[in-house]
């Protein structure tokens, strides 16, 4: 069982070649080479030690009478309990006491820390924990859903990060903490290069470059501490999208939680008013402080948001004291759900929520979860998002159709709700409209909550149309796309009964197309074999270049390229693409 | 607004085995016979959309006047007149009396003026299912108007006693249109995707590829059991695409669900 990564070993990577570095376990981070290894020294501490350190001071400090009453027999002594050890002369006594307890204390973390290993192997991710309950979690990383990087604050400055591999599920995540900060940021681009299925040889420059690794612990610290939270070697700026601190805070401000929070502000003040009692105020200040807390809690966490475009998929990043990024491969994204707030309007801001297949009960530090990508940004920053998000759909038809999409009444491009709808849809009827296109399916909902929902084709489960006795009445009916739970609901009602049965067939019928040709889940694969195949006719390559372009996210063509590739451009000329998704000319359309 | 359908050629397997044409022939609906052919499975016939009795839509609204008896007549074996006599007899036809013994080929039961947006041949959950339903419906009836009534008996408030009587009445519309309902189940295998249908009032289409499909269940409560009925259901990735069809014979529902695990095995699609 090899040890724990250390910066020795870390140096002596960072400083070979790649051919060395294939030699040498043939990652980066030499942990995802199949042998089990552990984490950090200090993760027993890290994961609540502290804790338990902090409650022992508690208990000794509010028992300590008692306590001295039971370990030293005698007459109670009404004095300091320092001076009472220093007359009775046990001092000794009492440190090797204390030593023991530490002792067994750190026994026991060591032990703990002993007995918690994970392994890397080409296919999966496992992790072994426990001294008394073992438990032996495994997740599949042709699988995995996203991974994430996380450090909080207090383990930030010990330098570790915790490394998150989500898999679809709710609460299934494959949870390695802590390791060493650049350990985990090299070990995340190695899973990713397992699970696209890259073979090494193309995997070129690693995601994330080594922090430089010179100066002491100290100056590492500090550095770690300090550094920008997206690395800008990472990515190339123009691809990256941020959410500036004013409007985070101002959209907060403006948000349905703060009105509601002024209304009940307002109805105390008027209940006080009338009778003329203070207790309502009273009553209110658990309630102020714990819903404050949420919103201030929302923008805090949200600071320094960036959204960027890697070669492994989308990567999202925020904190402030604590860090986290999320890297969503490919693919990932079940459904996209753009929505404005009613006070946001005069700004023209929206928030971007999406629909993930893995799901943690517990609240991220953030106290928003995984599904928000965008928690506020202008209509330009929503097109740039959506492009990361939907490589697939053609970059200038996406645009146009997200314009639509967001815009206020009748439109062209989607098929709206007849004038008989109003009375089911009062406000929104003019603009309740869906639209199929190759690729995806968007749906316009809600005139006061405008909101716009993607689902894109490979990720729809299945679909229903449903009708009850008033719709009848109207001659309207509801259409729902499944997707994954979570926050969006793709269903979209009051819509002409002859349309939402022809929606019905054609989604029943691109679904099925679409989930064959989808190849996601490999992404590098489709990559590296579109470069591959020799660019010899022109239009050969004119092809394999179109259909590369069009394939999941910026996979990059050639291998040399730059470690990123904003949202692909598409091949000037025509984009193909029956099913977005064909990787490869020939030969790799499988139809089963 | 009629609902205008033409046939599609028949899906090779229909699983259901139907019950041998028990048919009451008297039934004599004007539709079914000028409809189909009687006759081969190869050929679908033409638009069988001037069903004269296709008119008769506007015709008693609420009776459910299965025409879907009709067909018996001809051999269970042809498909493609089940599925002419579908296309004809999705809406309502008055002209026939119930049957006394309802087959399970022919056409579900639809409201006129509903959704139909899919053509084709149904397979509709065998009509010993009514007896489960009915059951379980009366027992869950009986206990919660017992329960609702509880605090009237208790107290002895007049007021009160409108719970209890509003429970009876619900459940009574509910067991009243029980037959209705369950002869509106029904499914059918495309080349893709299945399709499965439920409702009359609240109708409701819903459509799954094969290839998403990652769990099928067989369940047998012991009503159903005690009928020989089995319960399959399907469940995706999505929790929202519950596909639940009641009421199979147990036979006919161990080989659909290896039909169905066999191709979602073949036509495996990611997440």
């Amino acid at each position: 069982m090899t040890d724990q990564y250390d910066e020795k070993h870390a140096d002596a990577v960072a400083a070979a070649t790649p051919a060395e570095a294939e030699r040498v376990g043939a990652t980066a981070s030499g942990l995802a080479d199949g042998e089990w290894h552990r984490l950090h020294r200090a993760t027993p501490l890290l994961r609540g030690g502290l804790m338990f350190f902090g409650i022992l001071g508690i208990v000794i400090v509010n028992l300590r009478e008692l306590l001295i009453d039971l370990f030293i027999p005698g007459p109670g002594y009404q004095g300091d309990t320092v001076d009472y050890i220093l007359e009775e002369g046990i001092l000794p006594l009492v440190l090797l006491g204390v030593l023991g307890i530490l002792v067994v204390t750190m026994v026991f973390f060591y032990i703990s820390w002993r007995m918690h290993t994970f392994r890397v192997t080409e296919e999966l991710v496992e992790v072994r924990s426990g001294v008394v309950f073992r438990t032996h979690r495994r997740g599949r990383l042709d699988r995995i859903q996203g991974i994430n990087v996380q450090r909080p604050l207090f383990p930030r400055i010990f330098g570790t990060a915790k490394l998150e591999v989500e898999v679809a599920g709710q609460d299934a995540n494959v949870a390695l903490a802590f390791l060493a900060g650049r350990a985990a940021d090299e070990l995340r681009a190695d899973i990713l290069r397992l699970a696209s299925g890259t073979r090494e040889k193309e995997a070129g420059a690693t995601g994330e470059p080594a922090r430089d690794a010179e100066g002491n612990i100290l100056d590492r610290r500090v550095h770690e501490l300090l550094a920008p939270e997206l690395d800008p070697a990472l990515a190339a700026e123009e691809s990256v999208v941020r959410v500036g601190v004013g409007r985070l805070i101002g959209s907060t401000v403006l948000s349905s939680a703060m009105i509601f929070l002024v209304l009940v502000l307002a109805g105390a003040i008027v209940a006080l008013v009338i009778t003329g009692e203070p207790w309502a105020l009273l009553g209110l200040i658990p309630f102020l402080l714990g819903f404050g807390g949420f919103l201030v809690n929302r923008v805090v966490k949200s600071l320094r948001y960036s959204i960027a475009a890697t070669r492994d998929g989308v990567r999202i990043g925020y904190g402030l004291l604590s860090i986290r990024n999320d890297t969503l491969p490919p693919g990932r994204i079940h459904s996209i759900s753009v929505n404005q707030e009613l006070l946001w309007r005069p700004f023209d801001w929206w928030t971007i929520r999406v629909n993930r297949a893995s799901r943690s009960s517990t609240q991220t530090d953030g106290g928003q979860s995984n599904t928000t990508v965008l928690p506020v940004g202008s209509r330009e920053d929503v097109f740039r998002v959506l492009e990361l998000l939907l490589p697939d759909l053609v970059e200038a038809d996406l645009r146009t159709l997200t314009e639509h999409g967001l815009g206020r009444g009748r439109d062209e491009v989607f098929t709206n709700s007849p004038r008989r709808a109003r009375v089911l849809r009062w406000f929104s009827q003019r603009r309740n409209g869906f639209a199929l296109v190759d690729g995806a399916v968007l749906m316009r909902r809600g005139a006061i909550w405008r909101e716009l929902v993607i689902v894109p084709m490979p990720r729809m489960q299945s679909v229903d149309v449903r009708q009850g006795p008033l719709m009848r009445r109207l001659r309207l009916a509801a259409v729902n796309v499944h997707t994954v739970a979570g926050p969006i609901t793709a269903s979209i009602g009051a819509l002409d009964a002859d349309d939402a049965q022809r929606f019905f067939s054609e989604l029943a019928a691109a679904s099925i197309d679409s989930a064959q040709s989808d190849r996601t889940h490999r992404w590098g694969e489709s990559a590296a074999k579109v470069s591959e195949t020799p660019a010899a006719v022109a239009p050969g390559a004119h092809a394999a270049a179109a259909e590369a372009g069009t394939t999941s996210a910026p996979a990059a063509v050639t291998p040399d390229a730059a470690p990123v590739a904003p949202a692909p451009t598409p091949a000037p000329a025509s984009a193909p693409t029956q099913a977005p998704l064909t990787p490869a000319p020939e030969g790799r359309r499988e139809t089963e | 607004m009629t609902d205008e359908q033409t046939p599609t050629p028949a899906n090779p397997e229909p699983l259901a085995p139907r019950e041998p044409a028990t048919a009451p022939t008297a039934d004599a609906t004007a539709a079914a016979p000028p409809v189909n052919g009687t006759s081969d499975a190869a050929t679908p016939p033409a638009p069988v959309t001037t069903d004269p009795a296709a008119t008769t839509e506007t015709a008693v609204p609420t009776t459910p006047a299965p025409t879907t008896d009709a067909p018996s007549t001809a051999p269970d074996a042809s498909p493609a007149s089940a599925g002419a006599a579908s296309a004809g007899a999705t809406s309502a036809d008055s002209a026939s009396a119930d049957s006394a013994t309802a087959s399970t080929s022919g056409a579900p039961l639809a409201p006129k003026n509903g959704i139909a947006p899919v053509t084709g041949e149904w397979v509709r959950v065998s009509p010993k299912y009514l007896t489960v339903d009915l059951i379980s419906t009366i027992v869950w009836g009986i206990i919660m108007t017992v329960a609702v009534g509880i605090p009237w008996a208790l107290t002895q408030l007049s007021g009160l006693i409108a719970l209890p009587i509003v429970m009876f009445v619900i459940f009574l519309i509910a067991t009243i249109l029980t037959p209705r309902r369950v002869r509106a189940i029904a499914y059918q295998l495309r080349d893709d995707d299945l399709v499965f249908r439920r409702g009359i009032l609240f109708q409701r289409f819903v459509a799954v590829p094969y290839g998403r499909m990652q769990l099928v269940d067989v369940t047998r409560g012991p009503l159903a059991r005690a009928v020989g009925l089995s319960e399959l259901k399907l469940v995706t990735a999505a929790a929202a695409s519950n596909i639940d069809i009641p009421g199979l014979p147990a036979e006919t529902a161990e080989q659909l669900r290896d039909h169905l695990v066999d191709l979602a095995e073949s036509r495996r699609a990611g997440l």
